[in-house]
């Protein structure tokens, strides 16, 4: 009995895992499947990409306002493999927007998010706000030219909300215009706030999913 | 009665292997797991151990403190790839600081009557000691230790 065996059958004599476990592995798959279903995996697959990179990340970023472009500079420049786990991180960011509007595309041409399913899409809708926040906030986080311009005209346009804009644009810059607030504001946000969101939120996503199976046909 | 069986031929007596095919090909299979596993984790290992960095600051001779007038003319030099400059005060310790304006980075120069460190893009002054006297700069000059060992004066790293 091989090692990982004795292993299981340990914990499978005190938690009942194998009942449990081979109703979650051994799911049939209806046939009318092809590869435009793998757009929502594929985003799962590039948030946990993210969640990766951005751990790594954050062992040499410092969110304060000098500090911030020069620690980027620093892991592009001094860390071994720096250039590599930033550039994982932007592109799998982009690569996650795109599969993730993708994924959007075939559930709304499909019509999958009729009843019984409108709550996998409202989900489905909220994380992808989710992810394009976790875009626009991960994007000032290097403070050059482009993320202070880039901030400047996104906080603009929340500004431009009618009533309560004002207040919009005030509590995300943290003051009237960018500065070191803006920054650990979105560094807070981008590392705790979102992420805290999105697990919980792709939780309810997948179990809906899960209970409800993947919608038929027309 | 019982038939004698037919000897059995010699060739198909080969001794059962010790590792089956199928044992093999897992263990292969297994090992170039385990490679691809070791070439992605790697790179990750190596970023995250900390880079070694040379923290030492080489000691750099500047002159002779005799040739300097306390409370006089400066002497200006590169520390590091960065201008530098030691003066020195009219008690005669010698000063030295790195001349970036601590406000945008342009170079100070030091002004002898009027006994500052004068920055020409915005009006930033900074005291013999290295403080603001004057203008926008945020910070104090940056100050670089001094050596002397007789007559000759040093540099070595930051204060």
């Amino acid at each position: 009995m091989g090692i990982a065996t004795r292993i299981f059958s340990y914990l499978d004599r005190r938690y009942r895992l194998r009942e449990p476990l081979e109703y979650q592995l051994n799911k049939r798959i209806p046939a009318h499947l092809n590869w435009t279903n793998c757009f929502g995996g594929v985003t799962f697959v590039c948030f946990f990409v993210q969640a990766f990179t951005g751990i790594l990340l954050a062992f040499y970023y410092k969110p304060a306002l000098p500090e911030a472009y020069t620690s980027v500079l620093y892991i592009m420049e001094e860390v071994p493999f720096g250039t590599f786990v930033r550039g994982l991180h932007a592109w799998t960011a982009n690569a996650m927007i795109l599969m993730a509007t993708l994924h959007m595309l075939k559930v709304f041409f499909i019509s999958a998010y009729r009843p019984p399913r409108e709550f996998t899409w409202v989900s489905g809708v909220t994380l992808f706000f989710v992810t394009v926040f976790f875009g626009f906030s991960g994007y000032l986080l290097p403070m050059n030219q482009l993320s202070y311009w880039a901030t400047t005209v996104g906080t603009e346009i929340a500004g431009a909300f009618p009533v309560v804009g004002t207040y919009i644009q005030l509590f995300l810059l943290g003051g009237g215009k960018i500065s070191g607030e803006t920054l650990t504001r979105f560094y807070a946000l981008h590392v705790l706030v979102l992420p805290a969101t999105i697990i919980i939120l792709l939780a309810a996503h997948f179990s809906m999913i899960r209970r409800q199976g993947i919608s038929e046909p027309l | 009665m019982a038939e004698p069986s037919p000897p059995t031929p010699a060739v198909e007596q080969h001794a059962e292997p010790r590792l089956s095919r199928r044992a093999f090909l897992t263990y292969l299979l297994g090992f170039a797991g385990a490679l691809g596993l070791a070439g992605l984790l790697a790179p990750i290992v190596r970023y995250a151990y900390p880079v070694a960095k040379a923290q030492v600051s080489p000691k750099q001779k500047v002159g002779e403190k005799s040739a300097l007038t306390p409370g006089g003319d400066a002497l200006y030099f590169d520390y590091e790839e960065a201008p530098a400059a030691l003066i020195l005060l009219t008690d005669g310790t010698p000063k030295s600081f790195y001349l970036a304006c601590t406000h945008f980075g342009c170079i100070t120069k030091w002004q002898v009557p009027e006994h500052i460190f004068y920055c020409p893009c915005h009006g930033g002054a900074f005291g013999p000691d290295g403080t603001v006297q004057a203008g926008p700069p945020p910070k104090p000059l940056v100050e670089l230790k001094v050596v002397v060992e007789g007559d000759t004066l040093y540099v070595e790293g930051t204060v």
